[in-house]
C-alpha cells in the first residue's frame, strides 16, 4: 500500500513538468503573428469609427455637426447648449494610432520587415501609416490643441506622455506628410488591406499633398508666410484633380461596418434633425442640396428646421416627426465617410489664389469648388439653374471679403464633415453663427473640446502643464492657430 | 479529465477487494460523571485513528468492536474533558468523565479540513452555525452569513432571484484582481465566477445572473469555518489572500436504524424598499397639454419624464385612447389622475418553496447520507422564476481495519427564467422597469398587463405620437418581461473521493481526487415588437477544476506534556474553462426564431478557452505544551503555469502561537484567557495568458480580416500578489462562561499587486499589466457573547455581538501614477494613492473658504470638477444576535449594521432629473409650489452665495434647477450607506415527543421565519443602501436596482 501511495504521488507530480507549463500558458485564443494588411484595415476602420462614427457609435463628428448648427437635437439638447466640456481622445490613440505605429514598427524592424513585405513594400506600408497618423493627429490637435504627440504611443516606455504644443505638432505633421509622400515607391507595388485607396500609392501621394494643402492653409491666422510656403509646396507636388481621387472610407451594408447615421436612424429614435439654421440657409439660396441634405418632415411633408439651442423641454415639446431629418442618401448604410474631397481642394486653391499666392483665378476655382460639391451629391451643375445659383447675392464670390464667400460656401459643402467644418469656421470666421439661445452658463460657440477626465486622472502632471501653457481647459480657450483677430 | 476518471475508476474497482472483515471483538462499558456518578448519555466513543465509533445510550452504556489490542478509545462529550484509554486485552471498560471547567474544548475545522481544538489555534477561526440557514433561507446562501461573522462584509441583492452576493473579508487586498474568498466544500475548492456581462458590472443595465457559489445547498451544510486571516488560510498559498470559507457537509453517523428527515420551507417575498414618488404631476415636459385638431387635450406620450400637467382629473386623451381596437377607450378623453401604487402593485408576491429529504444511516463499518433538495421560487418581478435540484451523497466505509474509503458527491441542476433587468438605461437594450428613471407617474400599469390588444398588437404607453403608435423609448414592461426574457441553466457536479490508509495509530495517509465541474448556458432575446432590432444571444461556459491531493497526517503525544502534529501534503490542480458565445446581428431572419442561425447579418462569435496548472507542496507542524502553549509553522510552495517559467515557484510560510495564560492564573473568575500571535504570507495568483503579447481578431470588414493590437499590454515578468499579515488576538471567558469576548487586531500589507493598470490611452494602450503598488488593511474585530439569563426552569437568553472595523489605504501604485480607476459611470470609483480603495470622484459643489456653496450670477451652483466624494468602504460593520429558548421554544433575531461607506444612487439622480421623485414637488421657501412658474413665485433657489459673497436670490424653474443638479452635481446623489437592518427572525417550536409517541416520528419542529424584515435605519433615500454590481471590484453604485424583498414564511422539520 505504501508503495502504491508513493507511486501515485509521483504520478501526480511529475506528469506536469515545467516544460508543459510554457505550453499550458500559450494563449490558444489569439494569434501571435498576423498580417500587416489585417492591422491596416483595422486601424483605418477604427480611425473612421472614432472620428466619423460607425454602426452604434456616433464618433466625434456629431458634436461639430451640432456646434456648426447643421443639426439640432430633437430632445436632449445638452450638446447644442455646450453643456459637456470634455470629450475623450484616447480611443483614437489606442484603437487606431497604436496599430498604425505597430505597422511602421513591423515594417522597420529587421526581424519582421521581411515577412511584412508580403502585404506590400515596406516603404509604402510605412508611408500609408504615416499619412494616416498625420491625418489623425491633425484632427486631434484641431479639436483639443496641445496633445501627447512626440512621446505618445511608446507603450510601457512611457505611460504618461507629455503634451506637445500645437505649433510643434503642426510642424511635424507637415514634415511627416512631406517625407511620406517622398518615400512612396509606386513602381514597387501596392499595399494590401487598405480600405481607403485599395493600396493605390499614386492616390496616397495625392492625398498626402492635399492634406498638406489643408494643414498649411490652417496657419493663415497665426503664420501667414509659413502658410504660404506650405500651401505652395503642396500645390507644386500635386493634389486632387477630380472626384475619383477623393479620400473616402466606404462603409458596408451590414453591421458592424455600416455608417453610424444609418444605424442611429434605422434602429433608434431620431436624436438629431436638421437645424433651422441649415434649412433656412439652403432655402434662402434655393440651394439644390436641400433635397440631399434633408428630408421633408414626417408630419407635414415640408422642409422644416429644428430650432437650435433650445431647452430640452422646448425641444421635447416639438417632436422629431414635425421637423426635417437628414436626407435619405445620408442615412444609407454604405454612404462613405469623406476624409477629404476634391471640392475642398478647390476651395483651398481658390483661397490661395485670392491671397495672391498663386496665379489661379480665385473666382473660377470657387465656382468649380461649388460645382464639385454639387457633383458629389449627384446634382446637375452645368445648367442655368447652377449659374443662377452662383451668381446670386449671397453666393457670388467677393474677392475683397473672400473669407466670407469661401467660409459660407465651404460650410455648405462640408456638411457630413463636421470636424473640418468646425476648424474652417474657426479659421475663416464665416458663416456668422449665433450661440445657442439657451446656452449653458451663457457659453459661446466652443472653439475646442476639453481634455478627457481620464487624462486628469492618469496623466495629471502633463495635463496641468498643458493647460498652464495653453489656457484653461474650457471650450472658449483658443488654439494656437485660432488667434483672435 | 481523463486522469481523474482513471483514478475514480481505479478506486471503484478496488472497493470490493476490501469488503471482508478482520477478526473483531466487542468491548462493553458504562460511562459516569465523576462527581455525581450519574450515567452520561450521548458520549462519542471512537477507536482512535479510525472512523470506528459509537455513542453511549440513555443509561450511559456502550458497545464497540475493535480488532486490535493496541486500540485506544477516545471518549468525548461537550462539557467534559476528553479521555483516552487503551483497550489492552480487556472486554469491559467503565469510564468516569470529569466536567471540563473551561467547557471550551470546542472543535473547529481549519485549513485542509483538519479538525482542531479551538484553544490550540494561534489565529482566529470563526465558526458559523448552519442552524437556521436551512430554515430562513436565502437562494444565495452567502447572504445568510450577513451580520454573523466579524469582519466579513456581504452585499447582496435581496430582491433578485439568485442574484449576486459579494463577500469581502478584512477589507480589499487586491487592487484589480479578485477580492472574493476561496470557497471550499469538504476540501474541494468551488468556483465562484460571476457571469454578469460587462454592461452589468459597469452599471449600465443588463441582468444580474448571480455568482456560482449559490449552488451550495444550505440543507447539506453541517458547519462553516471562516478563515478570515492569512494565518488561518496560509496553507492555501496563492489562493489565500482573501481568506477561505470552509464548509463541511452533513454526513451519516453510526446509529440505530435509518434516519429520515424532511425539511420544508414555504415563504412569501414582497418588495419592501420602494422609492418615494411624487403623485402630483403626470408625464410630459411642460405643464400644458397639447390639443388635437378636434380640440381634445392630449397627453405627451413620447416623453418619458414627469414634468407634465398637474394631476387634477382633467379629461385628456391618454395612450390607450389611440388604439382603435380598444373600443372602450378609443377616441375618448379620460381623467388625468394619479396612480400612487402603480409601481408597488406591479411587483408581485414572490414565493419560495423548498423541500429537502434526507436519509442517513450507518454502523461501525460504514456511514452514508443521501439528500435531495428542491427549490421552486417565483420572483417579485413578473415572469421570473428559479428552480434548483440538489442531490448529495456522502458515504464512508472501512474497507479494512486500516483502510477507509469515502465519497462525497453533489449534483446541482438549476434553471432560472426571466432574470429581471437592472439599470436605468442600457446602451443597446432599453429593457424596461424604468419606473425609477424614465417614466410617467400617472401611468396605470395594470392597464398594460394584457400587453397585446385584441388584434395582437402590443400596447405601449410611450407612443411616438398620436399618429404613430410605435414605442418611442420604452416598450410595455409586461411585453418585455414575458417575451424579451433571459433564461439560464447550470448543471454542476462537485465532490471528492478519497482513500485513507492508517499506517499506525498516529500516522495516516489520504489520497483525494476532487472535481468541480459545470456547464452553464445563458440565453437572452429581444422579440418582434421590441423597440430595437430583434436579437438572440447564447453563451456556454464550461468550467472544470480537478485536484489530486495526497496528505499525510501524524499526531502523537510525545510525553504527557508535549503533543505533536505534522501534516505534509501535495496537490496538483488543473483548471480549464471554455466559453463560446454567439449573438445575432441585423435582426432575426424569421420573427421570433430564437436561434443563432437566425442571424440576418453574420453573427458575433466569441470562443475562448483557458487552462491553468498549479502544483503545490505544503506542510504544517504544531506542538502543544500542557494545554497552555501552542506553536505552529506552515509552509506552502506553489508552481503556477501562469507565471514565467524562469520564476514560477513561490513560497507562502506562516508562524503562529498561542498562550492560554489562564492555565497559570488558575483563577475561578477568569476560567479561560488566551493570547495569540501570528505572521503569515499569502498570495493571489494570476490568470493565464498575461505574459506574452498577441493580436485580437475583430469582426471582419467584408472579406477582409481585421486584427488589432490589444488595448491591454501584457507583462513577461509577472509575479503573484503577496500579502504579509500580522494578527494578534485576546480571548477570554468569565462568570461561569456566561460572558466571553474575542478580540483580533490585524495589519496586512499587500504588495506586488497584479494591476491591470489603467494608463493614459495616449501611450497606445488603455491598460497595462504590472506588478506594483501597495495596499494596507488594518483592522480590529470584536466578538462578544453573553448569557444574561440562564434560569433553572430552562429559560435562557444568549446574546452574540460582532463588530469589525477595517481601514484601507492605497499606499502606492505604479511609478508616476497616483490613481487607479476602477470604473466610471456618472461618477468614477478610484483607488487613489493615500486614500482608501473605492474613492468616489465626481462633480460636486464648489465651496468658498467658509464652506458655503458657490452660486453663479444666473443662480446655478458652481461646479467643482473631480471632487473627492468619499470612499465606498464602510467605517465599521457588525451584527447582534439574540437567542431566547425555553423548553422546545426558541427565538432567534439578527440585526446587522454598517456605518458609513458612500453610495451613488442612479435612482435618485435620474429619478429627480425626470421628475419622478418626491423631492421634485412641494413648496419652495416662499411657500409656493416649486413647479409653479418662477414669475408666479415658483421655482427653486440654490442655497449658496455668489463669489462676491452675496446670498443667491435667483429662482430657477424646477426642471431647470433639478436637471442642472442631476447633470452637473453628482455630489447631490452620493449618500451615506449606513444602515441598520432587522435581517433575520426565527421562532421555532420543537413539539414534545409525547404528542406523537404513537407515530413513527422522532421529532417535529415548526418555525416561523423571516429574512430582511425591516430597515431600522438608512440614510439613502428611495433605495436599499445595499447595492451590489455583481461581485467585481466596481461597486458603490446603485444602478436603479430591483427593489429589495422581505421574506416571511414557515419551516417544518420532521425526523422519522
Amino acid at each position: 500500500m505504501k508503495k502504491t501511495l508513493i507511486v501515485s504521488l509521483m504520478i501526480f507530480f511529475f506528469t506536469s513538468c515545467e516544460k508543459d507549463f510554457e505550453e499550458t500558458n500559450t494563449d490558444p485564443n489569439n494569434p501571435i503573428v498576423v498580417s500587416t494588411a489585417d492591422l491596416l484595415a483595422g486601424s483605418e476602420r477604427a480611425l473612421i469609427k472614432q472620428l466619423f462614427g460607425m454602426n452604434d457609435e456616433w464618433g466625434f463628428a456629431y458634436i461639430p455637426h451640432v456646434y456648426m448648427q447643421y443639426w439640432s437635437a430633437t430632445l436632449y439638447t445638452n450638446t447644442d447648449r455646450y453643456e459637456t466640456i470634455p470629450y475623450d481622445f484616447t480611443d483614437l490613440y489606442v484603437n487606431s494610432l497604436n496599430d498604425l505605429q505597430h505597422i511602421i514598427d513591423l515594417n522597420t524592424n529587421e526581424e519582421t520587415a521581411v515577412s511584412a513585405q508580403i502585404d506590400g513594400p515596406n516603404v509604402n506600408q510605412i508611408a500609408i501609416a504615416r499619412i494616416l497618423k498625420a491625418y489623425a493627429f491633425h484632427n486631434i490637435t484641431d479639436i483639443w490643441g496641445s496633445v501627447p504627440y512626440s512621446e505618445a504611443l511608446k507603450g510601457n516606455e512611457d505611460f504618461t506622455p507629455a503634451y506637445d504644443e500645437q505649433e510643434a505638432i503642426y510642424d511635424d505633421i507637415i514634415k511627416e506628410l512631406t517625407e511620406a509622400a517622398a518615400q512612396i515607391n509606386e513602381e514597387a507595388g501596392g499595399v494590401e488591406g487598405d480600405i481607403i485607396y485599395n493600396g493605390d500609392m499614386a492616390l496616397w501621394k495625392l492625398f498626402a499633398n492635399s492634406l498638406k494643402l489643408r494643414v498649411g492653409m490652417r496657419l493663415t491666422k497665426v503664420d501667414l508666410s509659413k502658410a504660404e510656403s506650405v500651401v505652395k509646396d503642396a500645390l507644386s507636388e500635386g493634389v486632387f484633380t477630380n472626384q475619383s481621387e477623393n479620400a473616402l472610407y466606404a462603409y458596408l451594408s451590414s453591421s458592424p461596418n455600416n455608417s453610424a447615421w444609418n444605424q442611429q436612424y434605422e434602429f433608434g429614435a431620431p436624436e438629431y434633425a436638421c437645424s433651422t439654421v441649415l434649412i433656412e440657409k439652403l432655402q434662402s439660396l434655393n440651394d439644390p442640396r436641400l433635397n440631399v441634405y434633408a428630408q421633408p418632415s414626417e408630419a407635414t411633408g415640408e422642409y422644416v428646421g429644428m430650432p437650435y439651442g433650445i431647452s430640452n423641454a422646448e425641444a421635447g415639446a416639438i417632436g422629431y416627426s414635425n421637423v426635417s431629418l437628414p436626407g435619405v442618401r445620408m442615412l444609407a448604410a454604405e454612404e462613405p465617410a469623406i476624409l477629404m474631397s476634391y471640392s475642398e481642394v478647390l476651395f483651398l486653391q481658390a483661397e490661395a489664389a485670392a491671397r495672391g499666392w498663386t496665379d489661379g483665378n480665385a473666382e473660377a476655382l470657387f465656382v468649380e469648388a461649388i460645382a464639385a460639391s454639387m457633383e458629389y451629391w449627384g446634382i446637375e451643375h452645368d445648367d442655368s439653374t447652377f449659374n443662377t445659383y452662383i451668381e446670386q447675392e449671397g453666393v457670388a464670390f467677393d474677392p475683397v471679403n473672400f473669407e466670407k464667400s469661401i467660409g459660407e460656401q465651404k460650410w455648405l459643402s462640408l456638411y457630413t464633415q463636421g470636424p473640418e467644418a468646425w476648424s474652417e469656421w474657426r479659421r475663416l470666421g464665416f458663416p456668422l453663427l449665433q450661440p445657442a439661445v439657451a446656452a449653458v452658463a451663457n457659453r459661446e460657440i466652443p472653439r475646442r473640446k476639453g481634455y478627457p477626465y481620464s487624462e486628469y486622472n492618469l496623466n495629471r502632471q502633463n495635463y496641468d502643464a498643458a493647460i498652464a501653457a495653453q489656457g484653461p481647459d474650457v471650450m472658449d480657450t483658443r488654439l494656437w492657430w485660432d488667434v483672435e483677430q | 479529465m481523463k486522469k481523474s476518471f482513471k483514478v475514480l475508476g481505479l478506486m471503484a474497482m478496488l472497493c470490493p477487494l476490501f469488503s471482508t472483515h478482520a477478526q473483531e471483538r466487542a468491548i462493553l462499558g458504562k460511562i459516569e460523571d465523576q462527581a455525581t456518578n450519574a450515567p452520561i448519555p450521548g458520549v462519542s466513543i471512537v477507536v482512535k485513528g479510525t472512523m470506528n465509533g459509537t455513542i453511549s445510550d440513555s443509561n450511559g452504556r456502550f458497545s464497540i468492536s475493535t480488532t486490535s489490542d493496541d486500540a485506544i478509545l477516545v471518549f468525548s462529550f461537550i462539557g467534559y474533558v476528553t479521555k483516552e484509554l487503551p483497550v489492552g486485552n480487556s472486554t469491559t471498560i467503565d469510564v468516569e468523565m470529569t466536567e471540563d471547567t473551561k467547557t471550551l474544548s470546542e472543535v473547529v475545522v481549519t485549513a485542509l479540513g483538519i479538525t482542531r481544538a479551538e484553544e490550540s489555534l494561534g489565529y482566529s477561526v470563526q465558526r458559523v452555525s448552519s442552524a437556521g440557514m436551512d430554515q430562513a433561507r436565502e437562494t444565495n446562501f452567502v447572504n445568510s452569513l450577513a451580520g454573523k461573522v466579524a469582519g466579513v462584509q456581504i452585499t447582496g441583492s435581496a430582491g433578485n432571484i439568485g442574484g449576486s452576493s459579494r463577500i469581502t473579508m478584512r477589507g480589499i487586498n487586491s487592487i484589480s484582481g479578485g477580492n472574493q474568498p476561496l470557497f471550499i466544500v469538504d476540501g474541494t475548492p468551488l468556483d465562484n465566477s460571476n457571469y454578469n456581462s460587462t454592461v452589468t458590472t459597469q452599471a449600465q443595465g443588463g441582468r444580474d445572473f448571480g455568482n456560482t457559489i449559490q449552488d451550495i445547498n444550505p440543507d447539506d451544510i453541517e458547519s462553516i469555518s471562516v478563515l478570515k486571516g492569512a494565518n488561518a488560510a496560509a496553507l492555501y498559498g496563492n489562493r489565500a489572500s482573501n481568506g477561505v470559507i470552509l464548509i463541511t457537509t452533513k454526513s451519516g453517523k453510526s446509529r440505530k436504524g435509518v434516519g429520515v428527515s424532511w425539511n420544508s420551507t414555504y415563504s412569501l417575498e414582497k418588495a419592501y424598499i420602494l422609492p418615494d414618488y411624487q403623485n402630483e404631476y403626470g408625464g410630459g415636459y411642460v405643464q400644458e397639454f397639447s390639443t388635437l385638431d378636434n380640440g381634445q387635450f392630449v397627453a405627451d406620450m413620447a416623453g418619458d419624464e414627469s414634468w407634465g400637467p398637474r394631476l387634477e382629473g382633467q379629461a385628456v386623451r391618454q395612450w390607450y385612447s389611440f388604439y382603435p381596437e380598444l373600443t372602450e377607450y378609443f377616441g375618448k378623453a379620460t381623467p388625468w389622475v394619479a396612480h400612487p401604487d402603480n409601481v408597488k402593485n406591479f411587483y408581485e408576491t414572490g414565493s419560495t418553496r423548498t423541500n429537502n429529504f434526507s436519509v442517513e444511516g450507518g454502523n461501525d463499518m460504514s456511514t452514508f447520507r443521501l439528500s435531495y433538495t428542491n427549490v421552486d421560487q417565483k420572483g417579485i418581478v413578473p415572469n421570473s422564476s428559479l428552480k434548483r435540484n440538489t442531490f448529495s451523497i456522502n458515504g464512508e466505509a472501512k474497507l479494512s481495519p486500516k483502510i477507509t474509503a469515502s465519497a462525497k458527491v453533489n449534483y446541482v441542476n438549476s434553471s432560472v427564467v426571466g432574470r429581471p433587468p437592472t439599470g436605468g438605461w442600457n446602451a443597446d437594450q432599453a429593457l424596461g422597469l424604468s419606473f425609477n428613471t424614465w417614466f410617467q407617474r400617472q401611468l396605470d400599469l395594470s392597464m398594460m398587463k394584457n400587453y397585446r390588444s385584441p388584434t395582437g398588437r402590443i400596447l405601449n404607453w410611450n407612443l411616438s405620437s398620436p399618429d404613430n403608435l410605435d414605442p418611442y423609448y420604452w416598450n410595455n414592461d409586461y411585453f418585455v418581461l414575458y417575451e424579451c426574457y433571459s433564461n439560464d441553466s447550470r448543471n454542476r457536479i462537485y465532490g471528492n473521493v478519497s482513500l485513507t490508509y492508517d499506517i499506525t495509530p498516529h500516522l495516516k495517509v489520504t489520497g483525494y481526487a476532487r472535481t468541480d465541474f459545470y456547464d452553464y448556458i445563458q440565453e437572452d432575446r429581444l422579440a418582434e415588437g421590441f423597440i430595437y432590432q430583434t436579437m438572440y444571444e447564447k453563451s456556454l461556459n464550461r468550467f472544470q477544476e480537478n485536484n489530486f491531493e495526497v496528505l499525510a497526517q501524524y499526531n502523537k503525544e510525545l510525553s504527557p506534556s508535549f503533543s505533536l502534529s505534522v501534516n505534509v501534503g501535495a496537490n496538483t490542480r488543473r483548471t480549464e474553462t471554455d466559453y463560446t458565445y454567439g449573438k445575432t446581428q441585423g435582426g432575426l431572419s424569421s420573427p421570433n426564431y430564437f436561434n443563432l442561425k437566425a442571424s440576418s447579418d453574420p453573427a458575433i462569435l466569441e470562443d475562448e478557452k483557458t487552462e491553468l496548472v498549479v502544483n503545490s507542496l505544503y506542510g504544517s507542524a504544531s506542538v502543544g505544551y500542557k494545554s497552555m502553549l501552542y506553536a505552529e509553522v506552515t509552509n506552502r510552495a506553489d508552481w503556477s503555469s501562469s507565471l514565467p517559467v524562469s520564476s514560477n515557484v513561490y513560497y507562502f510560510p506562516s508562524v503562529s502561537g498561542s498562550f492560554v495564560f489562564s492555565e497559570l492564573l488558575k483563577s475561578s473568575v477568569f476560567p479561560f484567557a488566551k493570547v495569540r500571535l501570528g505572521w503569515a504570507k499569502t498570495g493571489n495568483g494570476t490568470e493565464p495568458y498575461r505574459l506574452g503579447n498577441v493580436y485580437l481578431a475583430e469582426r471582419s470588414y467584408g472579406g477582409q480580416p481585421v486584427f488589432t493590437v490589444p488595448n491591454s499590454l501584457n507583462n513577461a515578468s509577472l509575479k503573484p500578489e503577496e500579502t504579509n499579515s500580522v494578527e494578534a488576538g485576546l480571548e477570554g471567558k468569565f462568570l461561569n462562561n456566561r460572558l466571553g469576548f474575542d478580540v483580533t487586531a490585524y495589519s496586512k500589507v499587500s504588495t506586488n499587486q497584479i494591476i491591470a493598470l489603467t494608463v493614459s490611452g495616449t501611450s497606445g494602450f488603455s491598460e497595462a499589466i504590472v506588478n506594483a503598488g501597495e495596499l494596507t488593511n488594518r483592522g480590529i474585530e470584536i466578538s462578544l457573547m453573553a448569557t444574561p439569563v440562564q434560569a433553572t426552569n430552562g429559560f435562557s437568553w444568549d446574546i452574540g455581538m460582532n463588530f469589525a472595523r477595517n481601514r484601507n489605504e492605497v499606499v502606492e501604485l505604479a511609478e508616476g501614477l497616483d490613481n487607479y480607476l476602477l470604473g466610471t459611470t456618472v461618477v468614477s470609483i478610484n483607488a487613489p494613492v493615500g486614500q482608501p480603495y473605492g474613492t468616489i470622484i465626481g462633480n460636486g459643489y464648489a465651496l468658498n473658504a467658509d464652506g458655503e456653496r458657490l452660486v453663479d450670477d444666473d443662480g446655478y451652483y458652481i461646479v467643482q470638477q473631480n471632487k473627492n466624494l468619499g470612499s465606498i468602504l464602510p467605517d465599521f460593520t457588525g451584527g447582534i444576535t439574540n437567542t431566547f429558548s425555553f423548553k422546545g421554544l426558541t427565538l432567534f433575531a439578527l440585526v446587522d449594521f454598517q456605518k458609513g461607506g458612500k453610495l451613488f444612487s442612479r435612482t435618485s439622480e435620474t429619478g429627480t432629473y425626470s421628475g419622478l421623485m418626491i423631492e421634485t414637488v412641494g413648496n419652495n421657501d416662499k411657500g409656493i409650489p416649486v413647479r409653479n412658474p418662477v414669475d408666479d413665485g415658483g421655482g427653486i433657489r440654490a442655497i449658496g452665495v455668489t463669489e462676491a459673497g452675496e446670498e443667491n436670490s435667483v429662482y430657477l424653474d424646477a426642471p431647470t434647477y433639478i436637471k442642472y443638479l442631476a447633470d452637473n452635481i453628482s455630489e447631490e446623489f452620493v449618500f451615506d450607506a449606513t444602515y441598520v437592518k432587522f435581517r433575520e427572525l426565527r421562532i421555532g417550536y420543537t413539539f414534545p415527543k409525547k404528542w406523537f409517541a404513537q407515530l413513527p416520528i422522532q421529532a417535529i419542529s415548526l418555525s416561523a421565519v423571516g429574512r430582511n424584515l425591516a430597515v431600522i435605519y438608512k440614510a439613502v433615500p428611495h433605495v436599499d443602501p445595499e447595492a451590489a454590481l455583481g461581485s467585481g471590484n466596481f461597486q458603490g453604485i446603485e444602478d436603479s436596482q430591483v427593489p429589495s424583498a422581505r421574506s416571511i414564511g414557515f419551516n417544518l422539520n420532521v425526523k422519522f
